[in-house]
């Protein structure tokens, strides 16, 4: 990736150099997921199923109760991280809580189009790039994973 | 506690929503897991633990190592009311975790 540098911000959050089509892509992968968990129809959706695990291997009744306990405001919370990184995907500066954001957000959208590429333990997904199919997923998925790993080198987690 | 053995023992207890009749076991403790899954980068998942845990880098690295090479990590136990919102929490992040009773 071009001139892609995330770095710790000493105020406190992070600074973020990224190229304006980068930003605009992450812009457009926010209202994708948002449009994604808000519709009804995309329930069965692999990416939807691992966004929103069972909260128990082999309790049905435990997994059920947990999602009507919780699961509202698990929507509410990627929901959330999407509309800030929305709203922020042209910030130079991200506050701590705009990094969270940032970091659950993109790691969300990794986890759908990972999930659609049903990437494996030991998936060579760059050989990916050479599937027309899955090129275009494949490249956002990488582009997306670094994404995640310098914001999660830069943001102070305590 | 010799003496109150008989009136400790276990008692069935009728919840009056359902009616259905369940042992009630609170002396279990719960414990979260997370597991091992081909997305989440090791990086990412050792700041989640340090960030909702408190963990020092080292422990949290250790349990994410654990998750990477033995399938998965308690990483949190206690109260059912407590271990639900660690779930919540994680899942948030979007690692994959679960709880049970620690039998």
């Amino acid at each position: 990736m071009a001139r892609v540098k995330i770095t710790t911000s000493y105020g406190g959050g992070v600074d973020v150099d990224l190229p304006r089509d980068l930003r605009e892509l992450l812009a457009s992968l926010a209202k994708q997921l948002t449009e994604l968990i808000n519709d009804p129809e995309a329930a069965r959706d692999p990416g939807v199923v691992r966004l929103f695990p069972p909260a128990s291997v082999d309790d049905p009744l435990e997994a059920l109760g947990f999602e009507q306990l919780m699961g509202e405001a698990l929507r509410a919370g990627k929901l959330e991280a999407a509309a800030v990184l929305r709203a922020t995907a042209e910030a130079t500066h991200l506050s701590g809580e705009e990094t969270l954001a940032w970091m659950r957000s993109l790691n969300d959208i990794r986890l759908v189009i990972g999930s659609r590429l049903d990437i494996q333990e030991d998936s060579d997904v760059e050989a990916m790039f050479a599937d027309p199919l899955l090129e275009q997923a494949a490249v956002v998925y990488v582009a997306l994973s670094e994404l995640v790993e310098m914001l999660a080198r830069a943001a102070d987690p305590s | 506690m010799i003496g109150v053995t008989a009136m400790s023992a276990p008692a069935p207890v009728i919840t009056p929503d359902t009616g259905v009749e369940q042992r009630v076991e609170r002396d279990v403790p719960w414990i979260v897991i997370v597991w091992n899954d081909p997305i989440n980068l090791m990086t990412y998942v050792t700041w989640v633990l340090q960030k909702l845990f408190g963990y020092p880098r080292a422990t949290a690295e250790k349990l994410m190592m654990d998750v990477h090479t033995k399938g998965k990590a308690v990483v949190a136990n206690g109260p059912k009311e407590r271990c639900e919102a660690h779930v919540a929490a994680l899942h948030g992040y979007g690692l994959w975790a679960t709880m049970q009773q620690d039998r």
